[in-house]
């Protein structure tokens, strides 16, 4: 495990923020950390970093305390909190080496990661004349030069245009296919959608959820694609599946199901000796929203009854 | 270690490409470079003896004076040389002459022989001034000190004889002040005896050495006429006037010794300056001389606008890299690095006395280079003779004076190490800034305020322990200046600086090396205070 985020309490002022949070975050997974605004995130972030001490409660990044031994700890972390702050009267270049000198890198290195996040013509300008969306590239290029194992992003797309979002997003799925543990804060859930394999909701400093994405349902321990049927009678349709062995559940007009691909047909077949309409049937990948707005009691999408639904 | 560099350097870089740290540094070099060229009264300069013995308002106040002035700058007598220290005992002359004739109240017979002999006197001291003949002036000046040297060598042994009288019970402080008056003075009587006799024998190699043998005996000749000046402004005739002022105050047999100890050292200080004369005649050493143009020129870069810049400089420097780091969340970056806090403050700490004390030297040699560019190289390069406690001995004057800047720098680190520990505390620029320039600013104030309060209170002892406070040596270039008063040419300075030396003639008693140690003490006090700061508190930027 790369991250691991145990009974946090962190009160600022008399005021608590954190309460009991927890979570862990392994190589090669891209965690979305949501929540309204207000509920701790930002917190939470700043705590793992070790910009705060938190009250009660342990965080180990590869298997290092934060609060006891920091240095080991974000020997291999990179972050951005919020809108990268840099020196305004230095370079970008200037910018970077100040950190590459830290992480023992070398000008090649600085460089290249300006030529991966786009900077390399304006990377010699001072950082007071980039705009936002420069801003964000040189912070996205200090957090990822060194390589980092735990990538830690809070609002990385701010300020970025298309391209730099569809090339931030490219950047983080290499990172995480090379064993990279990212964890990725931000408000559009469209985003995070692309990018995300799990997602951790978390709301009035408490994880209301923590769930992987794309699969639910489950054969014994096993996850299942679900499957979006259109039919003019749920009712039915909903008896006919579950009578087949499959789980289901009525969603307005719609059925939700979980099965294997391979026992679609099966499926289908089951409808139509019951006498079903079916009008269409598409595989439906649960969304960060569907996700989100189930753990924040703002339903959307119903849950499963008995299923992994939390 | 080798992290510990790196962060060290990027430090250094993030302070040297911020463009107000630029403009403060070449303001304080300009300075510096200026420093030793200007005629500015309050930075010592060339003429600045001159302008102490005729000073505006005397020479407002006393006709006679203006006259005597007219006449000095008629014959060309500058500061530096044997014949203004005539000119010094002429003035003073004038000045007793005039105020007892315009006062009824003297009038009486032996205000007018004091007033008959001062007016030949007068006119003894500028038939030498206008010979402009050092040998023969010395010659004169010995036939009257003679009799002044025998009369300190019976008083030294009639303070011994004090101790016999067995009505009255000396406490062991007072007998060891008097014991060392003794010691001193009688030492000072013989080296002034064996000056002389090198200075009648040829001994003379320039006016250097001229003028600091007349310097040194009329300390003697002076302790003897108007005697030694304590802080209460008694004057004291004589050792022995010392013990009868001493008791009349006190009211009891054991003397006070605040009279002794300001007798003391003007007894030490005066055996130190005789001692420096005779060896730099004997060895034939032009040796500078606070007189001196260079020397004065070059202290000024110590004691004057040049140092205020840098600590102004190190103010905005230790802020900046502390508070501003906070205000534009950059602070944030750089502690989500593999390096702990304790290494960061050190890193920021260092590089700002780093960059300061780079700015001294660089200013130190810039006002060297002017200051001998207006004066001549060769100053440099004369020894300065200073007292080692037993003897006189000599140093080089660059490694000398270099030392002495240090010392002085102390000063620059105590208010750096302020400023770096309101940024930490503080965490906002613009409050950190103000907060540091305004104790900076009124610290002379708040050191006599705390003076005068200590001074004040009618607890025993409560006057003693201001000296082991915080904020004694806030001001410590004064302390600096003082000590470099007393070993290069003691009394001759009485301005505004002579009178802070006065008011802490007691630090001065407990030591250069003491006030340092304090300085640093306090400043290493105020880095911890930072260092834990930075270290225990939440980073909410």
């Amino acid at each position: 495990m790369v991250l691991e985020v145990n009974g946090v309490y962190k009160a600022l002022g008399n005021r608590p923020v954190l309460r009991d949070v927890g979570f862990a975050v392994q190589s090669g997974e891209i965690l979305g950390f949501i929540g309204p605004n207000g509920a701790g995130k930002t917190t939470a972030i700043k705590v793992i970093l070790g910009l705060l001490h938190p009250d009660a409660g342990t965080v180990r990044i590869f298997g290092n305390d934060i609060q006891k031994e920091p240095v080991k700890a974000l020997a291999g972390v990179g972050a951005i909190i919020e809108s990268p702050d840099l020196y305004g009267y230095m370079s970008g270049y200037d910018n970077l080496m100040q950190f590459a000198r830290i992480h023992g890198l070398k000008r090649e290195d600085v460089l290249k990661a300006a030529e991966t996040v786009g900077l390399s013509n304006r990377i010699k300008d001072k950082v007071s004349k980039y705009s936002l969306g420069m801003r964000q590239r040189l912070g996205v290029a200090q957090a990822i030069m060194h390589h980092p194992g735990l990538l830690v992003l809070d609002e990385p797309t701010n300020g970025l245009d298309p391209d730099g979002i569809i090339e931030l997003r490219a950047i983080l799925k290499r990172l995480a296919a090379d064993g990279t543990a990212v964890l990725v804060s931000s408000h559009l859930l469209s985003e995070l959608e692309h990018i995300c394999t799990s997602v951790c909701i978390i709301e009035n400093g408490v994880i209301v959820s923590r769930r992987d994405l794309g699969e639910a349902g489950s054969v014994g321990s096993r996850r299942l694609p679900r499957f979006e049927l259109v039919t003019d009678d749920a009712a039915k349709a909903l008896a006919a599946l579950t009578a087949a062995g499959y789980e289901a559940a009525v969603s307005g007009d719609k059925v939700l199901f979980g099965a294997e691909r391979g026992s679609v047909p099966e499926a289908v077949r089951a409808l139509i000796c019951a006498g079903c309409n079916v009008f269409g049937l598409s595989e439906k990948k649960e969304t960060i929203e569907d996700a989100y707005l189930q753990a924040t009691a703002q339903q959307a999408q119903p849950v499963y009854n008995g299923g992994d639904f939390r | 270690m080798k992290q510990f560099g790196n962060i060290f350097v990027n430090e250094l870089i993030k302070l040297w490409r911020r463009t107000t740290v630029k403009v403060l540094l070449i303001i304080a070099l300009v300075i510096a470079a200026l420093s030793p060229l200007t005629d500015i009264d309050f930075i010592s300069n060339g003429d600045f003896e001159f302008n102490e013995v005729f000073t505006e308002w005397t020479v407002r106040e006393y006709a006679s004076v203006a006259e005597a002035r007219d006449r000095a700058v008629k014959l060309g007598i500058r500061s530096g040389e044997w014949r203004m220290k005539l000119v010094s005992v002429i003035v003073e002359n004038c000045r007793m002459i005039e105020t007892y004739e315009n006062n009824q109240a003297y009038q009486d017979k032996d205000t007018l022989n004091q007033i008959k002999n001062a007016r030949e006197e007068n006119e003894e001291l500028w038939k030498l001034i206008e010979e402009n003949d050092f040998k023969k002036y010395i010659a004169q000046l010995q036939t009257v000190c003679e009799p002044r040297i025998a009369a300190i060598r019976d008083e030294s042994v009639g303070v011994k004889e004090l101790f016999n009288d067995t009505e009255k019970k000396y406490s062991e402080r007072v007998k060891s002040l008097a014991n060392k008056i003794s010691q001193d003075l009688d030492a000072a009587a013989g080296l002034a005896e064996k000056a002389f006799a090198e200075a009648l024998s040829g001994k003379m190699e320039g006016t250097a050495a001229d003028t600091r043998l007349v310097d040194a005996v009329s300390g003697l000749v002076l302790y003897g006429r108007s005697g030694a000046v304590n802080i209460y402004g008694f004057r004291v005739n004589s050792v022995r006037s010392a013990f009868d002022r001493a008791e009349l105050v006190s009211g009891e047999s054991d003397a006070d010794t605040e009279y002794l100890e300001a007798a003391a050292e003007d007894a030490a200080a005066l055996l130190e300056s005789i001692a420096v004369a005779e060896y730099a005649i004997a060895n034939g050493k032009d040796e500078m001389t606070t007189a001196n143009a260079s020397r004065g020129s070059l202290l000024s870069l110590v004691t004057g606008a040049f140092y205020g810049m840098l600590i102004l400089f190190g103010i905005y420097a230790a802020v900046t890299s502390v508070a501003a780091e906070f205000s534009r969340k950059t602070v944030n970056m750089l502690v989500i690095r593999p390096v702990s806090r304790r290494s960061i403050v050190a890193a920021k700490f260092l590089a700002c006395l780093a960059l300061v004390y780079a700015a001294a030297l660089t200013g130190l040699l810039i006002g060297m280079l002017t200051s001998s560019l207006k004066y001549g190289f060769g100053d440099l390069f004369q020894p300065y003779i200073y007292w080692n406690g037993t003897a006189a001995a000599e140093l080089p004057f660059i490694p000398w004076f270099l030392w002495r800047a240090l010392i002085a720098s102390l000063n620059i680190v105590f208010f750096i190490s302020l400023a770096f520990c309101l940024a930490m505390l503080i965490r906002h620029t613009t409050g950190s800034i103000i907060l540091s320039f305004v104790l900076y600013a009124f610290s002379s104030a708040i050191v006599l305020i705390r003076h005068w309060f200590f001074t004040s209170l009618t607890v025993e002892g409560a006057a003693n322990i201001y000296p082991y406070l915080p904020l004694s040596y806030i001001d410590f270039r004064t302390n600096v200046f003082a000590d470099v008063t007393m070993l290069i040419n003691r009394g001759s300075i009485q301005n505004i600086t002579g009178y802070i030396i006065g008011m802490f003639s007691d630090l001065r008693g407990l030591g250069l090396l003491y006030g340092s140690a304090m300085l640093i003490a306090m400043s290493a006090l105020l880095y911890f205070i930072s260092s834990r700061s930075f270290r225990k508190r939440d980073i909410k930027s």
